[in-house]
């Protein structure tokens, strides 16, 4: 047996370390492309991010920073749950056409080329204050919206996961108009977008992995912005293209029940499919940044037609200050899930021992789909950024989540899930964050 | 007579400090750009990203000195009252966004007078001290 040094004992930290090797080879042969003493040609602009961070969770339970990243804890830490590389290509083309591509290296269910291209699009302003874009574009709802894998762009060490774990779409392929109205001092930016977008994520369990696909997701949004506050409103629908794999392993199950024997199993088929249903967005937020305090606010909904993921209200106040380059902060967050959980009723019993070990087998598959996706939890969050210089900043936070009962689907690991018991986790964080 | 010559030396050196402290950062653009001069707010929406034009239609390229250098603070501080690490983040936020990229770092005053002198879209700030006569003064901080 031969010894290959390339073997790593876990393919997800193989694939990572491959794409974030493809990004810092892509580094050096860009930047020398993109002398910033070159202003005419190439306008090309390349720009790096990046985070090193470290999590110490003090419980059983693994964070996910968003829905369905994949547990990367050994014991009670993680170096891959807030760490990642981002490079960012900018090309002014002329003529008010433009490019820009951005490639980000970090854990994910699955790695390839494809889920690594967190934008690649054209822009084109054909007007001043209108602007049209196509391509693989960030869902932009949100105030932190999609620059929430740069961690030296916000204040805390990750996005509030209350509010920014849930969301399941970071980006889209498909196009968007925006159209700025100048207001006094202010600008008010209205958008609306279209597309489609194909992901895998794991459901329920981590090894459950598969492939989430929206078509169309359709939304608009609005936003106010001065040289102080910001404000936002947005709303997104996204609509299922096909069954899960795992629903549709169930209902094959389900379709060679005939109704006679268990007359309930067309409407439970009916409540597992996922195929044409869809995820409704709505948002809101404020921010406020004065030359001490920095304020910031976000609330949201997420109602959800199909009844395994369950509907989820969530919010955060953070509140910090300036002094020098210290920025000490505190964050409030809750999520909760709304209304009951759907329950399935046992089939009948028919005597027939095959048949009864068929339908009961039947009916424990759908018990993966109950109480289903819920998000119930609450944090309070205290850290501190230092900006370092003027491009690095480090930070370190400290939290504790109350998670509620059956509302643990942002946390991996023994015992979690949504058919969790109540508890509280507290995770210690630190991070290096830098843009250029 | 030398109790008089050290007041004379005095007003010499107030005079002489007074004439360098009388050097202001000027916006500078292309002396073939037909924009002939630009307000406050319209030099805070080019270099905040925040317009990509200049009011005429015409495209507009900003140029930055380096990010540790005086004249770089002491623009950022009178056009919109932040420090260079605020409107780092700032900036972070936009491009990486993908809503604008911020202006364009040219190593010396020297390079940024060259730059504007050979780009028609192009608007920088340099001290008035440095004008060379072959670039166009759009705006002067009152």
């Amino acid at each position: 047996m031969h010894w290959n040094p390339l073997k790593f004992a876990c393919p997800r930290l193989r694939d990572l370390v491959s794409a974030v090797l493809f990004c810092a080879c892509l580094l050096p042969q860009l930047s020398a492309a993109a002398d910033e003493g070159q202003i005419l040609d190439p306008r090309l602009r390349l720009s790096a991010f990046g985070t090193l961070g470290v999590v110490y969770d003090g419980s059983s339970k693994h964070l996910q920073r968003d829905f369905g990243q994949p547990d990367s804890f050994h014991g009670k830490t993680s170096l891959l749950t807030d760490s990642l590389l981002g490079a960012q290509f900018d090309l002014r083309i002329g003529n008010g056409l433009d490019a820009t591509v951005q490639m980000v290296a970090k854990d994910r269910t699955e790695q390839s080329l494809d889920s690594s291209l967190e934008w690649a699009f054209l822009r084109w302003r054909p007007l001043q204050d209108l602007t049209l874009r196509a391509g693989r574009l960030g869902l932009d709802l949100y105030l932190l919206s999609d620059c929430r894998n740069v961690g030296f762009a916000y204040l805390w060490q990750r996005p509030v996961v209350e509010f920014y774990g849930p969301l399941l779409i970071q980006n889209f392929d498909g196009a968007d108009a925006s159209y700025v109205f100048k207001i006094g001092e202010g600008r008010l930016q209205t958008r609306l977008f279209g597309g489609v977008t194909k992901n895998s994520l794991p459901f329920m369990q981590p090894d459950r992995v598969n492939v989430l696909e929206f078509n169309p997701i359709l939304g608009a949004s609005i936003g106010y912005e001065n040289d102080q506050f910001r404000f936002s409103a947005g709303y997104a629908r996204a609509r299922f293209a096909g069954n899960l794999s795992d629903v549709s392993q169930v209902l094959d199950g389900f379709s060679s029940v005939p109704q006679q024997v268990w007359p309930g199993s067309v409407a439970i088929s009916r409540a597992i499919a996922n195929r044409h249903k869809s995820i409704n967005f709505y948002s809101l937020g404020a921010s406020y940044e004065g030359e001490d305090w920095v304020l910031q606010a976000e609330a949201g909904y997420l109602h959800s037609d199909w009844a395994t993921v369950r509907d989820i209200a969530s919010g955060y106040l953070s509140l910090g200050r300036h002094c020098e380059a210290f920025t000490p902060y505190l964050v409030l967050a809750a999520a909760q899930t709304r209304g009951a959980a759907q329950t399935f009723s046992a089939p009948p019993i028919t005597g027939d021992p095959t048949t009864d070990a068929q339908l009961s087998a039947l009916y424990l598959a759908t018990q993966l789909f109950t109480p289903g996706v819920a998000v119930d939890q609450r944090t309070v969050s205290a850290g501190v950024r230092w900006d370092v210089q003027r491009n690095l900043a480090l930070k370190l936070q400290w939290d504790t989540s109350r998670v509620a009962a059956q509302g643990g689907s942002l946390w991996w690991g023994p015992a979690s899930g949504p058919q969790s018991s109540a508890t509280t986790v507290n995770l210690l964080s630190t991070s290096l964050n830098f843009a250029y | 007579m030398k109790y008089l010559l050290f007041p004379l030396g005095v007003v010499a050196l107030l005079a002489a400090l007074g004439a360098s402290g009388a050097a202001e950062t000027v916006v500078i653009v292309n002396p073939g750009n037909p924009v002939a001069s630009l307000s406050r707010e319209q030099v805070v929406d080019i270099y905040m990203g925040r317009q990509l034009n200049f009011p005429n239609g015409s495209s507009a390229l900003p140029i930055d000195l380096p990010p540790d250098t005086a004249q770089r603070a002491g623009f950022y501080q009178r056009l919109v009252g932040r420090s260079v690490a605020q409107i780092n983040a700032y900036w972070a936020r936009l491009l990486f966004t993908g809503r604008a990229t911020p202006p364009r770092v040219l190593g010396s005053v020297a390079a940024v007078l060259k730059s504007v002198r050979e780009n028609r879209d192009a608007i920088a700030y340099v001290s008035s001290d440095d004008l060379d006569g072959k670039v166009k003064v759009a705006y002067r901080f009152k």
